[in-house]
């Protein structure tokens, strides 16, 4: 079965013909998809689509319909997790990591969550140019258990972070802001792993979303 | 024929298709010049001419998506210098007053240009008062905050007074988060707000007072 005759279905059971049928022709191409095929991203843009839809027609779907939509299209599996590897080594390559973190995420957290995230990969991806010159920044989307995850890791093999405990807690100011744009992602992240030593740095943070949260947001 | 030969004759092709599902079309099923004809040479001329067919396609494929890519950057590269001209639009709103709309990524070369551009319309026109308006900037990290703060001083060093307005809820939060210090800007909602402000202070009385607050997006 492919997504968009899944989204029908669904939408059936709680609205007229006619409202599912205006929603599921103008679908996105992704719903040619099977069934539990789509990844986060693809994933989450339908169900947002579909929201939004519903939203218009007959007021803001409940979290429950929505759940039981996502289970539909996803073949009660998890959406397939989405990644994306980019290489940092100049000013425009933080942009693009920004812009890369948005694409990801924009249907995943609510939006001031959005700007947290885009902004802490910023910051992540700043310092590796800023610092290690060249590097690599990995982002990734999944879910579990009605949990969204985010994560980035950046990672170099510059000189590494020297006075990084003054840093975390807050008392060293550099002239050129590494200790507000490394302390800045921590805050804004929910956990942040740094391994850093003269082979270089690698930076892990998580932020996460509850499914049921971003959809009450939409 | 001999069984064994045929089962070999067979393998090859067989092969060949292996190859191919693997995206290796470069490879022939062997056929030699003396070969007898029969039902098996018709499968194994057969398989080539299609591997040939696959060949040619997929080179054509590569090329059209290089193409495609080669033109995309193009477009990307176009794009970015156009962005680059219309980056920094500085509006005279008023006799004395510069407002400077910011839209989308500021970076390192855009916000030196800015900057430039800025601090030197503020001299050439003897500004009082400068409004940076930041409506249209989605993300702000704390290198691009202290590029506007940086900004904002070396505007206050000329003797002008410089507003930071159009601060989302949600970079104003991020901002707080991240820690950067606001206090040495003027930051008002709107730019709105900032013109009212600045209209007070000039002693310019607008005739219609500016519309009250129309909800903000």
């Amino acid at each position: 079965m492919v997504v968009r005759e899944a989204v029908a279905e669904t939408l059936a059971s709680v609205m007229t013909p006619l409202l599912v049928r205006s929603i599921v022709t103008t679908l996105p191409s992704s719903a040619e998809a099977e069934v539990g095929s789509l990844d986060m991203v693809a994933g989450y843009d339908l169900l947002r689509y579909v929201a939004d839809g519903a939203r218009i027609f007959s007021g803001p779907p409940s979290v429950d319909l929505l759940a039981n939509l996502h289970d539909q299209i996803g073949g009660r599996q998890p959406f397939r997790p989405t990644k994306q590897v980019l290489t940092v080594a100049s000013d425009h390559d933080v942009i693009a990591a920004q812009d890369a973190a948005r694409r990801l995420i924009r249907a995943l957290f609510k939006p001031t969550d959005c700007v947290r995230v885009i902004t802490a990969v910023s910051e992540l991806a700043r310092n590796i140019y800023m610092y290690a010159g060249t590097g690599e920044v990995r982002l990734g989307v999944s879910e579990a258990d009605r949990t969204i995850t985010f994560q980035v890791v950046a990672a170099d093999h510059g000189p590494g972070i020297t006075r990084l405990e003054e840093i975390l807690a807050g008392t060293y100011r550099s002239k050129s802001g590494l200790g507000r744009g490394l302390l800045g992602a921590k805050t804004l992240l929910e956990e942040l792993d740094i391994q850093t030593g003269a082979q270089g740095t690698t930076i892990k943070g998580v932020k996460h979303a509850r499914f049921a949260d971003i959809m009450r947001a939409s | 024929m001999t069984a064994a030969n045929q089962k070999e004759r067979l393998e090859r092709v067989i092969e060949a298709l292996a190859r191919a599902a693997c995206q290796d079309y470069g490879h022939r099923v062997p056929v030699p010049q003396d070969q007898e004809e029969d039902d098996l040479l018709e499968l194994e001329v057969g398989v080539n001419f299609l591997l040939e067919d696959l060949q040619r396609v997929n080179r054509q494929n590569q090329e059209s998506l290089a193409e495609i890519e080669r033109k995309n950057r193009e477009i990307a590269d176009r794009a970015s210098l156009a962005l680059r001209e219309l980056a920094t639009p500085i509006i005279g709103v008023w006799q004395g007053v510069l407002a400077l709309p910011v839209i989308g990524a500021v970076d390192t070369e855009r916000g030196a240009d800015m900057m430039e551009a800025l601090l030197s319309r503020v001299v050439s026109e003897q500004a009082t008062h400068v409004v940076i308006d930041i409506t249209g900037v989605s993300v702000l990290d704390t290198r691009t905050a202290d590029h506007f703060i940086r900004m904002a001083k070396a505007v206050r060093l000329l003797g002008a007074t410089c507003f930071l307005t159009g601060i989302s809820p949600a970079i104003a939060q991020t901002l707080a988060q991240l820690n950067v210090d606001t206090a040495s800007v003027r930051t008002v909602k709107r730019l709105s707000d900032a013109l009212r402000e600045v209209f007070r202070e000039l002693n310019v009385a607008p005739v219609h007072s500016a519309p009250s607050s129309p909800s903000s997006t």
